[in-house]
């Protein structure tokens, strides 16, 4: 199976070339590509030195989830049958990849969740931010009828059908995780989660502030009722 | 409403009335909104013209005693209508925005791949992009 690892960039200059090292350490048979969301920093120069493939955005596009249409359209246009995403300021761990890849592989599921909340084990965010991702796992789990632990988790694994969905069909901004659940699982993806480790990241600081702290709840449900609204007009298309 | 301010009213909507048609001559403004804006500069210089006939639409048909209330009640629903297509708009134009930066991103690490692959039999020492070994 042509699998992708997928890993997310802006100005992770301090923590891109171990996040790499390390994938290249456990590489289990995937291909990797750097999505760089419009660093300033040497992000691009330290991966195209390690002699990584890089997609860079002239522009930033926003949050991580400005950068899911370029790995989707990448992972589309090189017919790419399992798509990963991972983090590049190297919260996520290389070793935990076969896990997250495997539910797809195996043809078991089309959406695969890397859950911290799981297992209980490593950096579990701090507490407002579980607060806010317990609520929107609670709902997004009430829609899809299954228990969903982690709804924003960032280390994500995607089969050929949501791939397609997202490189061929949905050509619209995805704003939200809850949102790209939701998409994917109308589009008739099975959405399963996994137990992995995080930890903290080592350099830096995240680029979300207090800004994005307040008005995630809110622009949230406004992702999670679009998707709603979109509902049938995706299961029209995917028969 | 006195003489006056219907002749400031007038000069202004002559004015703005003026200015969108120097933007259509200079392409500066697309047709919708050139027709938007004309109707709105006309709708300026109405007031200071047809002054009775707001008078009779506030007084008798709509049941309003001060002419000037429709006129707010007007202006406030025409800018709030079109903030409103406005922000539809800059929110369609954000989505392309967003598909043309991935689409030339895409399409630039292809390029790079091609010219890395045509420089490779020249330079041994490039280093590959690190493939995997499909299981």
């Amino acid at each position: 199976m042509k699998t992708l690892v997928s890993v997310i960039a802006y100005n992770e200059e301090p923590n891109i070339r171990a996040t790499i090292e390390d994938l290249r350490t456990h590489n289990c048979g995937f291909d990797l590509v750097v999505i760089d969301n419009g660093s300033h920093d040497a992000t691009t120069t330290i991966c195209r030195d390690l002699g990584v493939r890089v997609v860079s955005h002239c522009i930033n596009t926003g949050g991580s989830m400005g950068t899911v249409t370029s790995y989707f359209n990448f992972a589309y246009d090189h017919g790419y049958d399992c798509l990963c995403q991972f983090d590049g300021d190297g919260q996520h761990l290389a070793t935990e990849l076969p896990a997250i890849i495997a539910p797809v592989q195996r043809g078991e599921a089309d959406y695969v969740i890397g859950s911290r909340f799981l297992a209980k084990e490593g950096f579990q965010s701090t507490a407002l931010r579980r607060i806010g991702i317990s609520s929107f796992s609670w709902i997004v789990s009430n829609i899809v009828g299954q228990k969903v632990t982690d709804v924003t988790s960032g280390f994500r694994a995607y089969s050929r059908k949501v791939i397609e969905f997202f490189g061929a069909y949905y050509r619209y901004e995805v704003h939200d995780t809850s949102q790209l659940l939701l998409l994917s699982y109308f589009s008739g993806a099975r959405i399963t989660e996994v137990p992995i480790r995080m930890r903290q990241r080592a350099h830096g600081k995240s680029e979300y502030g207090l800004r994005d702290a307040l008005t995630f709840p809110l622009k949230g449900i406004v992702s999670i009722t679009g998707a709603l609204l979109q509902r049938q007009q995706i299961q029209v298309k995917r028969r | 409403m006195g003489l006056k301010i219907k002749l400031i009213a007038f000069a202004l909507g002559l004015v703005f009335f003026c200015v969108v048609l120097r933007n259509v001559k200079r392409n500066t403004f697309r047709p919708s909104y050139a027709v938007l804006w004309l109707g709105m500069s006309l709708f300026l210089l109405s007031i200071a013209v047809l002054e009775p006939l707001y008078k009779w639409i506030a007084t008798s048909v709509i049941g309003i005693l001060d002419a000037r209330h429709i006129i707010y009640i007007a202006l406030i629903s025409f800018l709030l209508v079109y903030v409103f297509f406005l922000t539809s708009m800059v929110t369609r134009l954000s989505n392309q925005v967003l598909q043309l930066i991935s689409a030339v991103a895409v399409l630039e690490a292809k390029l790079a791949d091609q010219t890395n692959s045509q420089r490779k039999p020249a330079n041994a020492t490039t280093v590959d992009p690190p493939k995997g070994t499909s299981p």
